[in-house]
C-alpha cells in the first residue's frame, strides 16, 4: 500500500493542476494574444449587468412599454437630443431595471441603478444623444434596459432620424487622385444651404498657394438638379466654386485644406479637405500585391526557377494624344524580359500594357534589395523605358525578386 | 524495512522518500486530507432555488444566440454581408466598447463554416477605407481585400471611398482575376466595356446566384471623376437583368441610401436580396421587406455584419441574422497575423516619414520642443504630466506594436494634427529621431513652445511669455474631444472626471 501512495498522490496533484489550467485556459490564451479584456471578463461583465429573477412562487413583475422607437425626423448637426420612453410595471411584483448596452452617441441619462418600479407605477427612461458625427444619412442609436421580467428580459430603445449639416458641400472631400497637371485639373464644388436667409461666402483661405478658384452663385437649374441628386428637397441656395490646380504645383501626394468662411450660424468656418496625388503625364498601375505605385516597384518576390514569373502592368499617358512608343532602353539584370503593347488611345489619353517577366530557367539570384550596389542603393532590378513623350523621355521601373532553386 | 536517511542520498528513490518523516502515516494522512478537500470543493451539488431552471439567465442568453432555429435543417448556403467599413481593419475604438475588426469577422466565418458547416461566401457594399488619400489608405485597402479573399468574399461594390482612388487604381483592381471582384452596373472606367464588370454569377451547390451593384445618386455627389462614367441605375439594370434570368437568387448591392434603393426595388422586383447603405451605429436587427425583396443595412465601421441563410424551397427562403462583432468573438490567429503584417508593412514602407515629406510648419511659426524642455521651468506641471497617462501614450502603442501606425501616433505622440492624422513639420517622427516628443505632451494643447522658450531664455519678447497659457474656453470637453478624445476612441469621455487627472493650475 505504501508503494502505491506516492504515485497516486502525484497523479492526483497533476489532475488538480490540469483542472486549474483548463479553468483558466481561455484567459491565458487570450491574454497571450494581447487582447486586453478577455472573453471571460467580458462575459462576466455581461452577467453582472442583469437583474436577478424573482422566485416563481412570489408575485412577478411585468414590464410594459408603449413604444420603443423614436424617430426625430431631421436634426441639425452639433445639436443634442433627448427623449423619454416609459416603462410601466403591469405585474404584481417589483420590477427591477438595469442599464444595458448603449451605442456610442447615446446615453441613458435617467435611470437609477438598483431602482425598483412598484406594481402599477411607471418610470421614465430618458435617452440623450448627440449629433456630432456629421452622419447626414441614417442616424440610428440604441439603448438597452434589462429587467427581471421573465417574459421581457431586455428592452431595446431606438432613436433614429437624419442629421443634416447647416451647410452641405458636394463633394465633402475634394479628391485629385493620380492627376496629371497636363490635364489642367479642376473640380467644381457646390456649397448649399437649406437656410432661407441669404447665405454668403465671405472669404476663402487655402493652405496651398497652388490652388485657384472662381466663385459663382449656382443657377436655379443647378439647384434643382442638386435637390434631385441629394434628396434634400429644401435646398434653397448654393454657390459653386471652381477649384483648379496651378502649374508649378509639386508632384506627389498633397493634403491641403480650403477654409470657407460664411455668414451661416454655427458654420462660420467650414474646412474642406483637398487631397490628391499629382503625377507626371505618365503613370503605372498594377495589382496592389505585385506593384508598389509610390516607387514604381514591381514586386515579384520569390520566383521558382523552373517556373519563372510574370507581372502585367497598365501604363496610362494623359494629356498627350499620340503613341509614345515605349521601348526598352536597358535592363538590369539582362535576363529580365519586358513587353509593351498599346491597348487604347484617344485624343487625351493612351493606355499600354507592360509585362515584366523572369523567364523559366533563370539561375538562382537575389535582387530583393537586401544588399546594396556600388552606388549604395538597394540592389534591385531596374528597367529603363524610353519614349517619344515630349517631357517624359525615360521611365524607370524597379523590380524586386529572388529566384530560388 | 526502514531505509536510513543517512545512507547514500538517492533523492528520487521511492524507498528513500517513503522512509522520510514526510511520508509517515501522519504526513500521508495530511496529504490525502488536502487532496480530498480540493476534489470535494469541485463536487458541491448546485445550490437549488425556486427560480426554475428553465428561467436562468444562461438559458435566456442561449435563446438570444444567433441562428436559433437555423440548424433544423440548416440553410443550403449562407451569405456574409458587410459594408462601409471606413478603414476599420481592427475594432472601432481604442479602449472601450470595441466592436468590429477583420479578426472577429473571421471568427464568425470559422463558426459558420466549421461550426455550423454551412457553405459560405461574402459580399461587401464598398466603402472599405477612410477618406484620407494616403499611402496608409491604399495599404489598408489591399489588406482588407486580401483578408476578404481569405474569408471567401465573391464581390465588392464601389462606394465614394473607392472612387477617390481614381479610375486608374480602380482599373487595376478590376483586372485582378481572383475574387472578390469589383462589380458595378452603372459605373464605367475609361469607357471600357465591362470595366468594372457589371454583374457576377456565383454557384453554390446546384444554385446560381446573380450579383450586381449600383452607385447611387447621392454617392455620385460625394465622389466622381471625369474618366468614370456614371449612369442612372434604373437605366442600366434592365440589361443586367437580362443576364440574371436563369438564377435561383438575385442580389443587389446598392451603394445608395434607403429611399433611392426603395425606388429601384419597386422598378426591379426581381432582386431577392438587397443591401444598401445606412444603419449607423445600430443597424436594425430585422430586415425590411419591399414586396418580396429583403432589404438590409449593416451599419458602418465594420461593427456589424449580416448573415443571410438561403433555405431553398423552404418558406421563408431567406433568413437574416445581424451579428455584432463584440468581444465574445475571439479573433482568429490567421487574421491577427494579417493585421500584424499590416503593421509591419507600415513600418517597412515608413509611412510616417512619407507623411513628413508633406508636413507643414505650424502656423504660429514655432516648433515643438518636447515636454521635458517645458519641465525645466514648469517643474510641478511636468511632474503631474509624468504621473498621467498622457506621458505614457507612446509607450502604450509601442507595447501594442502600433508605433509605426499614423492613426495611433497622431494622438499618442506630440506634434501632430490629431484629427487629420498628419504631422506638423517639427512633430514626432519616430523614437530615434524625435525622442523628446514621446507621449501626448504639453504642446499638443498649449501649442509648439520654441518661441516661448527663446523668449524665456533670452528674457525678451514679452508676448511669447504668455502665449502658451490656455484660456477657460479650452478647458472644456469639446477642446479635448476635437483633438483626441473623440467618440470613436473615447466614447465615455467625461470632462469633469478626466480633467482632474491632468489639471495643473500652476505656473511652475
Amino acid at each position: 500500500m505504501r508503494n502505491l501512495l506516492w504515485p497516486v498522490t502525484v497523479v492526483l496533484l497533476l489532475a488538480v493542476l490540469v483542472g486549474c489550467l483548463m479553468m483558466f485556459s481561455d484567459e491565458i490564451g487570450l491574454v497571450a494574444a494581447g487582447q486586453g479584456r478577455t472573453k471571460v471578463q467580458y462575459l462576466e461583465d455581461v452577467d453582472r449587468s442583469w437583474p436577478e429573477l424573482i422566485p416563481t412562487s412570489a408575485p412577478q413583475p411585468s414590464a410594459t412599454v408603449s413604444e420603443t422607437t423614436h424617430d426625430f425626423g431631421m436634426m441639425d448637426i452639433l445639436t443634442d437630443g433627448e427623449y423619454s420612453f416609459y416603462i410601466e410595471n403591469t405585474g404584481t411584483g417589483d420590477l427591477e431595471l438595469k442599464k444595458g448596452e448603449t451605442t456610442c452617441e447615446c446615453t441613458i441619462s435617467s435611470l437609477e441603478e438598483g431602482g425598483f418600479v412598484k406594481p402599477g407605477e411607471r418610470v421614465a427612461v430618458k435617452l440623450a444623444w448627440k449629433t456630432k458625427t456629421g452622419n447626414v444619412e441614417d442616424y440610428r442609436e440604441t439603448a438597452e434596459i434589462r429587467t427581471n421580467d421573465r417574459g421581457n428580459r431586455t428592452i431595446k430603445f431606438v432613436i433614429k432620424g437624419k442629421v443634416r449639416d447647416y451647410l452641405m458641400v458636394f463633394p465633402p472631400i475634394v479628391a485629385f487622385p493620380d492627376t496629371s497637371i497636363e490635364t489642367s485639373p479642376k473640380e467644381t464644388i457646390v456649397i448649399a444651404s437649406a437656410s432661407k436667409e441669404q447665405f454668403n461666402i465671405l472669404d476663402i483661405e487655402s493652405t496651398s498657394p497652388h490652388f485657384a478658384w472662381k466663385q459663382n452663385p449656382a443657377s436655379p437649374e443647378s439647384i434643382r438638379k442638386l435637390r434631385d441628386l441629394s434628396g434634400y428637397e429644401d435646398l434653397e441656395q448654393a454657390w459653386e466654386l471652381d477649384l483648379s490646380l496651378k502649374e508649378g504645383m509639386p508632384l506627389g501626394r498633397f493634403f491641403e485644406t480650403i477654409t470657407i468662411h460664411t455668414n451661416v450660424e454655427n458654420r462660420e468656418t467650414f474646412p474642406l479637405k483637398v487631397h490628391g496625388r499629382l503625377t507626371g503625364g505618365i503613370e503605372f498601375f498594377g495589382p496592389p500585391q505585385s506593384f508598389e505605385q509610390e516607387r514604381w516597384l514591381v514586386k515579384m518576390e520569390s520566383v521558382p526557377k523552373a517556373i519563372g514569373k510574370k507581372v502585367a502592368l497598365n501604363m496610362f499617358v494623359r494629356g498627350y494624344g499620340k503613341d509614345i512608343k515605349p521601348r526598352v532602353k536597358s535592363k538590369y539584370p539582362e535576363f529580365l524580359e519586358v513587353a509593351t503593347q498599346l491597348v487604347k488611345s484617344s485624343d487625351t489619353f493612351s493606355q499600354y500594357r507592360v509585362e515584366v517577366s523572369i523567364p523559366p530557367g533563370t539561375p538562382a539570384c537575389n535582387y530583393i534589395g537586401s544588399r546594396t550596389n556600388e552606388q549604395g542603393d538597394p540592389d534591385v532590378g531596374r528597367i529603363i523605358l524610353e519614349t517619344d513623350h515630349p517631357k517624359e523621355k525615360e521611365l524607370i521601373l524597379l523590380a524586386a525578386f529572388v529566384v530560388r532553386d | 524495512m526502514t531505509a536510513s536517511p543517512f545512507a547514500e542520498p538517492r533523492i528520487f528513490c521511492l524507498d528513500y522518500l517513503l522512509a522520510t518523516p514526510f511520508f509517515t502515516r501522519t504526513g500521508a494522512r495530511l496529504v490525502w486530507l488536502l487532496l480530498s478537500a480540493l476534489l470535494l470543493s469541485g463536487c458541491q451539488p448546485e445550490a437549488t432555488d425556486d427560480t426554475d431552471s428553465d428561467d436562468t439567465l444562461e438559458l435566456f442568453l442561449d435563446s438570444q444566440a444567433p441562428f436559433s432555429g437555423w440548424d433544423e435543417p440548416g440553410p443550403e448556403f449562407a451569405i456574409l454581408v458587410s459594408g462601409e467599413q471606413h478603414g476599420y481593419l481592427e475594432p472601432c475604438g481604442c479602449t472601450e466598447r470595441r466592436k468590429g475588426g477583420l479578426a472577429r469577422r473571421d471568427a464568425l466565418v470559422a463558426d459558420l463554416k466549421l461550426g455550423h458547416k454551412w457553405p459560405l461566401f461574402g459580399l461587401d457594399l464598398g466603402g472599405l477605407t477612410d477618406d484620407r488619400m494616403s499611402v496608409q489608405t491604399e495599404i489598408k485597402q489591399a489588406v482588407a481585400i486580401d483578408a476578404m479573399r481569405e474569408m471567401g468574399y465573391e464581390a465588392i461594390a464601389i462606394g465614394p471611398e473607392e472612387m477617390r482612388f481614381g479610375p486608374t487604381h480602380l482599373f487595376a483592381l478590376s483586372a485582378v482575376e481572383d475574387p472578390p471582384a469589383l462589380v458595378s452596373a452603372n459605373l464605367n472606367l475609361f469607357d471600357q466595356q465591362d470595366v468594372p464588370r457589371a454583374w457576377r454569377m456565383v454557384e453554390q451547390g446546384n444554385r446560381k446566384i446573380g450579383i450586381t451593384s449600383v452607385y447611387g445618386k447621392r454617392s455620385s455627389l460625394k465622389a466622381s471623376h471625369e474618366d468614370i462614367t456614371w449612369k442612372e441605375p434604373a437605366d442600366v439594370l434592365d440589361s443586367v437583368m437580362q443576364n440574371l434570368q436563369q438564377t435561383d437568387l438575385n442580389i443587389l448591392l446598392s451603394h445608395a441610401h434607403f429611399e433611392e434603393t426603395e425606388e429601384l426595388i419597386k422598378q426591379f422586383p426581381q432582386f431577392d436580396l438587397v443591401v444598401c447603405t445606412g444603419g449607423g451605429d445600430a443597424p436594425a436587427t430585422d430586415p425590411r421587406w419591399i414586396g418580396n425583396s429583403m432589404v438590409l443595412q449593416v451599419g458602418h465601421k465594420g461593427m456589424h455584419v449580416g448573415v443571410v441563410g438561403y433555405f431553398g424551397d423552404q418558406d421563408p427562403k431567406l433568413r437574416y441574422q445581424l451579428i455584432e462583432l463584440n468581444e465574445a468573438w475571439e479573433p482568429t490567429e490567421r487574421m491577427q497575423k494579417r493585421i500584424e503584417l499590416y503593421q509591419d508593412t507600415l513600418r517597412e514602407r515608413d509611412v510616417i516619414s512619407g507623411l513628413y515629406e508633406q508636413a507643414r510648419s505650424h502656423p504660429e511659426g514655432a516648433t515643438f520642443v518636447g515636454s521635458e524642455k517645458c519641465g525645466s521651468c514648469h517643474k510641478r506641471s511636468y511632474r503631474k504630466w509624468l504621473e498621467s497617462k498622457h506621458s505614457k501614450a507612446t509607450a502604450m502603442v509601442i507595447k501594442e506594436k502600433h508605433v509605426f501606425d499614423p492613426e495611433c501616433i497622431t494622438c499618442h505622440s506630440t506634434g501632430w494634427r490629431q484629427q487629420e492624422v498628419l504631422p506638423w513639420k517639427s512633430g514626432f517622427q519616430n523614437i530615434e529621431k524625435t525622442p523628446h516628443l514621446v507621449g501626448n505632451g504639453c504642446e499638443n494643447c498649449h501649442g509648439p513652445g520654441s518661441l516661448h522658450v527663446e523668449a524665456e531664455e533670452a528674457e525678451t519678447e514679452p508676448n511669447y511669455r504668455n502665449v502658451m497659457s490656455l484660456d477657460r474656453q479650452s478647458k472644456r470637453d469639446n477642446f479635448c474631444t476635437q483633438k483626441c478624445h473623440d467618440l470613436d476612441n473615447s466614447p465615455n469621455f467625461d470632462f469633469s472626471k478626466y480633467w482632474p487627472q491632468i489639471q495643473h493650475p500652476w505656473k511652475d
